[in-house]
C-alpha cells in the first residue's frame, strides 16, 4: 500500500470516527429534559462534515485499494463472507448517513426555537441522531471485522 | 421549516433509492457494468447518482412541500425508513450468501 492510500485509510477511519462520536453526543444532548443547543450544532456541524470526509477518503482507498488488493485476500481466505457480507453491506448502509446527518444539521440550526418548544420534534431529533451513531458504530466494528478477516 | 422538511423526505427517499439500485444491481448484471462503464466504479455510481438525487428531491420538495407546523412526520419517516433500508440491505446480502451455500 502506497503512504497515500495509507493517510487516506487512517484519514477515513477517523473521520468516520468523529462523526460517530459527534453524532452520540447530539443524541445524549438532546436526550435531556432541558438542553441549549449550541453544542448539539456545532457536533452536527463537524459530524456531518466528517461522514462527507469519510466517504471521499474511503471511497477513495475502497476503488483504488481495496477491490484489488484486499478482496480476493479475504475471498480466497477462511471468512469470506466478511466480504460479501460485512463489506457489502457496510459500504451501501454507509451512504444513508451523510443525508440524515445533514437533515439533522439543517434541523438543529434552522429549527432551534422550534426543538426547544416541541417535545415530539426534539425527541424525534434526538432518535435520528441516535440512529445515526448506532449505524455508524456499526459499520466502525464492521471495518474492524473486514480488517481481521485479512490476517 | 420547508428546508427541513424537505431534507428529512429527501433523506428517506435516499434511503429507498440506495436499498433499491443495491439490491436490482446484483440481481440485474447489467444495470451495475452500466454503473461500472459510467462511474469506473458501481459503488462511486451509487454515491454520486444518491447525492445528485438527494439535491434534485431537496430542491424540488422546497416547492411542494406544504409548511407544516412542525416536521415530525417526515422526521419519523426519514428515521423508519433509514432502518428498513439498513435491515434490507443486511438480509439480501445475508440471503444471497445463503443462496449460495
Amino acid at each position: 500500500m502506497t503512504s497515500v492510500l495509507a493517510y487516506n485509510l487512517i484519514a477515513h477511519i477517523l473521520l468516520g470516527l468523529i462523526g460517530v462520536i459527534a453524532f452520540y453526543a447530539v443524541w445524549m444532548i438532546l436526550l435531556k429534559e432541558k438542553s441549549a443547543l449550541k453544542w448539539p450544532k456545532i457536533l452536527a456541524f463537524v459530524g456531518t462534515l466528517s461522514f462527507f470526509g469519510s466517504w471521499i477518503t474511503g471511497g477513495y482507498y475502497y476503488v483504488k485499494f481495496y477491490g484489488k488488493a484486499v478482496k480476493p485476500v479475504i475471498l480466497s481466505g477462511k471468512y469470506p463472507w466478511a466480504h460479501t457480507i460485512i463489506t457489502e453491506s457496510k459500504e451501501h448502509i454507509f451512504l444513508l448517513l451523510p443525508f440524515l446527518s445533514i437533515a439533522v444539521f439543517l434541523a438543529l440550526w434552522l429549527l432551534e426555537d422550534k426543538i426547544q418548544s416541541n417535545n415530539e420534534l426534539k425527541k424525534w431529533t434526538a432518535y435520528l441522531s441516535g440512529l445515526i451513531f448506532v449505524l455508524g458504530a456499526i459499520i466502525a466494528f464492521a471495518g474492524v471485522a473486514i480488517s481481521s478477516a485479512v490476517k | 421549516m420547508k428546508v427541513v422538511t424537505s431534507a428529512f423526505i429527501s433523506a428517506a427517499l435516499v434511503a429507498v433509492f440506495v436499498v433499491g439500485i443495491t439490491i436490482y444491481g446484483e440481481l440485474y448484471t447489467p444495470l451495475k457494468d452500466w454503473l461500472k462503464v459510467n462511474f469506473s466504479h458501481h459503488w462511486v455510481g451509487k454515491s454520486v447518482l444518491s447525492a445528485i438525487l438527494f439535491l434534485a428531491l431537496f430542491i424540488s420538495f422546497l416547492f411542494k412541500t406544504p409548511n407544516e407546523k412542525f416536521p415530525n412526520f417526515s422526521l419519523k419517516l426519514a428515521f423508519w425508513l433509514a432502518i428498513i433500508s439498513s435491515a434490507a440491505i443486511l438480509f439480501f446480502y445475508l440471503y444471497e450468501v445463503s443462496l449460495a451455500h
